[in-house]
């Protein structure tokens, strides 16, 4: 055991500590290590942040996973009841459902690269239907109700909106992803005691009733794991987006992990790579920290 | 934490089946009796429609060929394997570089695993929660955060480009989760079973070998399926932390949508074979998967 | 207790380790200092007519050392992307190929100030090259007096390619003497023609760059584009903003699918019709040629509007490392046959570009590439920055990247600061 430990404070808190010390650091060129502080300290932050490449970054990054997490949830949500109620192939849907969670996000980011390719993909269907301009997918620099439109120099170097180019991305992600939200949720769902369910129905309660006082509540403690672990996901997202449309035209699609990746391969930038990181973990931490603290107390209590 | 499974870990019957379903099925046949269960049958339907519609995809473009075209998502009009062949030509290095890697990373990291969720869950101790709370942080960071000194550490070992490296790296990275399947899976084991071989006058490590390791089968199954997948379809340690020689399948797959003039028939091709190991583990042994989503995660 | 879980799961671990090294070291000795018999070459020349001429420069080293193997290592990703990503990952992880590709001048540099790639003064004495190359590709090939890469073409970056059918029926004459208002006027016409006017394979970053660079340089001239690159005239200059306008501008002429279209299929489309005009090097020309396009009928060429009197040079160039050299003998074989006169012209034929080297012939060229040639003995030489020879990687990545959002913001004024600014801070006074 002793071991694993020292592993893991070695390999993820001091590496993390390292990240953040360059991340403060002069360090830029791979071959050139400068590990003196930066002054004034944290420029490197400050100038990260002012960039439009990052702030589309971050846009994209929450309305990605705002929109996500949504799909996928309620998705999930949606089909584990259906399944739970299936009386017939429960496990044939079952097995279908969550057969894209075994794929690796490259083989889904090819696949519904091609679905949405604007020349070809459903577009050609869109098209036989009559559509005639069909969307463009990924290629769309349209950011939709943007709340500002930046044209001078100020701060906001970017649209603050829905990118319309992450929705294939969203779609792809939550087809991925929503089979395991399913299998959670049926997993909850077999643990709601029938009998309260009987009870209730014996009462005369209709099914929504049932769901909206029953079951749902009894989803909840469910319903946050999903979101805290498919949150983790989507904050690092990378294959997927790298296999789909990459940074995209005016970086509509490029998302923190592509930027730490290009920052630390291409731009020769160390120091804005892993400040980019730095800020993807803190992101992580406000919702992880709280959630696992709680994890905590409840093993303290049940033990 | 509470968990819903059972040891020997058989999720494919939820518990709490109404017992007029459960009385049906044992009855021989039976089918929707309602219109509520007929809408439900059509909606999951539609799902699966919507769900195999990807696939279909990948499988058909493949079945193209090269040089497959727009209007391209009807089915193919003739079926050339060509693409296969080039597929594999083209990823045959790189698959068994998967091999190399994910198969030895997840044995080692399920039995780590094993020992650190045995000591966790059969030994307590002080501040023993607080240590494992600790470890998942190790899962949940994003691994953006450590990749430029972990690039740094493996490069100065010597180790950055190699198999040992990547397979190091997966088997570190990977200890947590290992970990948390493993220790839920021991704490449904009696304690008594422990008990008694300490009586017997087993020691710790005795008691590990002798008697909870033959036991942890299921528990080294669900934390197998979900390493070997998670290692398998990595990309972002894979493209870092290895060479060209060393690039696992996904790597070389994503390399190949990069050309010049993309050619899906056999990236689709190529598609189908770095997802076919997987995806043959999860049908094999697809109620292992499922009972381990529930155990590992539900609180 | 603790001990001794600690001792066995270390032996255990430790056991799998050393047996595994065993294993990795087999599966990959040919990527590391095992390989003695082989000559791992890296580039990024994967499209048709880029691997044809890569299999000219194999054949002959094959040839004159036949008892080593030739290995391709080519990266996929127009301009190099991708593989210089991967190239970065290599030589920081100590385990570089025999020899890469690279642009000549300032991505040069990069490398040689690292240290990573080895002198090769000795053989420039030995193969007597100082005397068979051009003065300016010399001097963008060496630093205090020694040289550190072997030169194999000189590109032209500055040539619009043309559809002649398309341009007739609009009405529009485009020659080497349009200047480039008349061209961003001729747009229109074009388009009402029922064209896209300008094909742009925006997929790989360096297509748009590379447009835009030659609106800057027809605004500014080979002189001021200098200075841009030594921060000696700021970005925000009048001449640069008008560039910067025309180009948005133009930007609402090219094709709807741009996004996803590479720069050999946007080269493919202007020869089949599909759109009237697309700016490309002469990479282009190989591509078309290998696609069977015909210079004339299919497609046709004049310098970019207003650069007719310069040469936006995109050189490529071959280096070897300075340290962990897998196998140093045959690199040298590697670099003596690139500039073999016979090899430079069956080389250049097929890529499309100009030979660098002094007694390569020119007979069987076409008509295009023996006018290219002769520009690139005569016309003033300017470096390109889409393609990280100007200046170095930083900046070069900080104006791509810098093109990429202007591509969906259309902002002159951000893309002006974050230049200026980019000039103040990477390129020093």
């Amino acid at each position: 055991m002793a071991p694993s430990i020292v592993l893991t404070f070695v390999f993820v808190y001091g590496f993390i500590g390292f990240s953040g010390f360059i991340s403060l650091s002069q360090w830029k060129r791979p071959t050139r290590q400068d590990l003196t502080l930066r002054s004034p300290f944290g420029e490197t932050y400050v100038e990260m942040f002012k960039e439009q490449r990052f702030q589309a970054d971050m846009r994209n990054v929450v309305v990605f996973t705002v929109l996500f997490l949504i799909l996928t949830v309620a998705g999930g949500l949606v089909m584990a009841l259906l399944v739970h109620h299936l009386v017939i192939a429960k496990g044939l849907f079952r097995t279908v459902f969550l057969l894209p969670y075994a794929l690796s996000f490259i083989v889904t980011g090819v696949a519904f690269r091609w679905i949405f390719n604007p020349s070809s993909g459903i577009n050609v269907w869109l098209g036989d239907l009559g559509i005639d301009n069909p969307p463009k997918w990924s290629t769309d620099t349209t950011v939709a109700f943007a709340i500002s439109h930046p044209s001078g120099d100020g701060f906001w170097q970017i649209d603050l909106g829905i990118p319309l180019a992450l929705l294939p991305i969203i779609i792809a992600a939550a087809w991925q992803l929503s089979g395991f939200a399913m299998a959670m949720y049926l997993a909850g769902l077999a643990g709601i005691p029938a009998e309260e369910l009987e009870a209730s129905s014996m009462d005369g309660a209709s099914w929504f009733q049932q769901l909206r006082h029953i079951i749902l509540p009894q989803l909840w403690p469910v319903t946050v794991t999903c979101l805290i672990l498919l949150l983790h996901t989507s904050l690092k997202i990378f294959d997927l987006v790298v296999a789909m449309s990459g940074s995209g035209p005016g970086f509509v699609t490029d998302v923190p992990g592509i930027y730490v990746y290009d920052m630390m391969g291409r731009a020769n930038r160390y120091d804005k790579g892993t400040a980019a990181a730095i800020v993807l973990l803190l992101t992580a931490c406000v919702f992880v920290v709280p959630y696992l603290i709680r994890v905590y107390r409840k093993e303290g209590k049940s033990a | 934490m509470t968990t819903v499974v059972r040891p020997g870990l058989n999720a494919s019957s939820p518990a709490a089946v109404p017992a007029g379903h459960r009385r049906r099925r044992r009855a021989g046949h039976w089918r929707p009796r309602n219109v509520g269960q007929w809408v439900v049958l059509g909606a999951c339907t539609l799902l699966l429609v919507y769900f195999a519609f990807p696939v279909y995809v990948i499988i058909s473009t493949a079945l193209k060929g090269p040089g497959a075209t727009g209007g391209s998502l009807g089915l193919p009009e003739s079926i050339d394997m060509s693409g296969f062949r080039l597929a594999w030509g083209q990823l045959k290095g790189n698959l068994w570089n998967s091999v190399q890697i994910a198969v030895p990373a997840t044995i080692i990291s399920c039995f780590l695993g094993a020992l650190n969720g045995f000591v966790l869950a059969k030994t307590p101790f002080r501040g023993a929660k607080l240590l494992f709370i600790l470890m998942m942080v190790g899962m949940f960071i994003p691994f953006q955060a450590v990749i430029i000194p972990l690039f740094i550490f493996l490069k100065t070992l010597g180790l950055q480009g190699t198999l040992v490296g990547i397979i190091a790296v997966h088997v570190i990275y990977g200890l947590p989760f290992a970990t948390l399947i493993m220790r839920n899976y021991y704490v449904t084991i009696p304690d008594g079973i422990v008990e008694a071989a300490t009586v017997d006058g087993c020691g710790l490590i005795s008691t590990f070998f002798r008697v909870m390791l033959p036991l942890s089968i299921p528990g080294f199954v669900v934390a197998g399926i979900f390493q070997f997948t998670n290692i398998w379809n990595d990309f972002l340690f894979g493209l870092i932390v290895t060479s060209q020689a060393t690039w696992p399948v996904t790597v070389r797959l994503n390399n190949l949508l990069g050309d010049t003039s993309v050619d899906y028939g056999t990236l689709m091709a190529g598609a189908l074979m770095v997802a076919a190991p997987t995806v043959l583990v999860y049908i094999g042994l697809g109620r292992y998967f499922i009972g381990g989503l529930t155990s590992g995660s539900v609180k | 207790m603790l001990r001794n879980r600690v001792r066995v799961g270390l032996a255990l671990a430790a056991t799998t380790a050393l047996a595994l090294s065993g294993c990795g070291g087999a599966g990959d000795s040919g990527s590391q200092s095992g390989g003695s018999s082989s000559l791992e070459v890296f580039s990024w020349w994967t499209s048709g007519s880029e691997s044809e001429a890569l299999q000219v420069l194999q054949n002959a080293f094959t040839a004159a050392d036949p008892n080593v193997t030739f290995k391709n290592a080519a990266v996929s990703g127009g301009g190099g992307s991708n593989a210089r990503t991967v190239l970065a990952t290599r030589l920081q992880g100590g385990n570089p190929p025999d020899s890469w590709q690279l642009h000549p001048d300032q991505d040069l540099m990069s490398v040689v100030e690292d240290g990573s790639v080895a002198d090769l003064t000795d053989l420039y004495k030995q193969q007597g090259w100082e005397d068979k190359l051009p003065e300016t590709v010399k001097a963008m090939l060496q630093k205090d007096g020694k040289y550190y890469a072997v030169p194999v073409n000189a590109h032209r970056a500055n040539v619009l390619w043309t559809n002649p059918g398309l341009l007739k029926k609009a009405g529009v004459t485009l020659t080497d003497d349009t200047s480039v208002a008349d061209f961003v006027a001729d747009l229109p016409k074009l388009k009402s023609s029922g064209v896209a006017p300008i094909c742009l394979g925006a997929k790989d970053p360096f297509a748009p760059a590379q447009l835009l660079e030659s609106f800057i340089l027809a605004n500014v001239g080979p002189d001021v584009w200098k200075q841009l690159m030594t921060n000696a005239v700021p970005f925000d200059d009048a001449r640069v903003k008008t560039a910067v306008t025309q180009f948005g501008e133009a930007l609402k002429y090219t094709n709807s699918d741009s996004a996803v279209l590479t720069w050999d299929q946007a080269a493919v489309q202007t020869a089949e019709g599909k759109c009237a005009v697309t700016l490309m090097g002469d990479w282009a020309y190989g591509e078309l040629v290998a696609k069977g396009k015909k210079d004339g009928t299919d497609f046709g060429h004049v310098t970019f509007p207003g650069t007719g009197t310069l040469f936006d040079f995109v050189g490529d160039a071959f280096v070897i490392p300075a340290q962990n050299a897998p196998d140093p003998a045959a690199e040298k074989v590697w670099l003596t046959q690139l500039l073999d006169p016979k090899v430079q012209s069956e080389f250049n034929l097929k890529k499309g570009s100009a030979p660098v080297v002094k007694g390569a012939s020119l007979d069987g060229y076409p008509d295009y590439q023996q006018g290219a040639a002769k520009a690139f003995q005569t016309l003033p030489i300017v470096s390109s920055l889409a393609h990280a020879q100007a200046a170095p990687a930083e900046f070069a990545t900080t104006y791509s990247d810098a093109v990429t959002s202007f591509l969906g913001s259309k902002n002159v004024d951000a893309f002006l600061k974050t230049m200026t600014a980019a000039q103040k801070s990477q390129l020093g006074s």
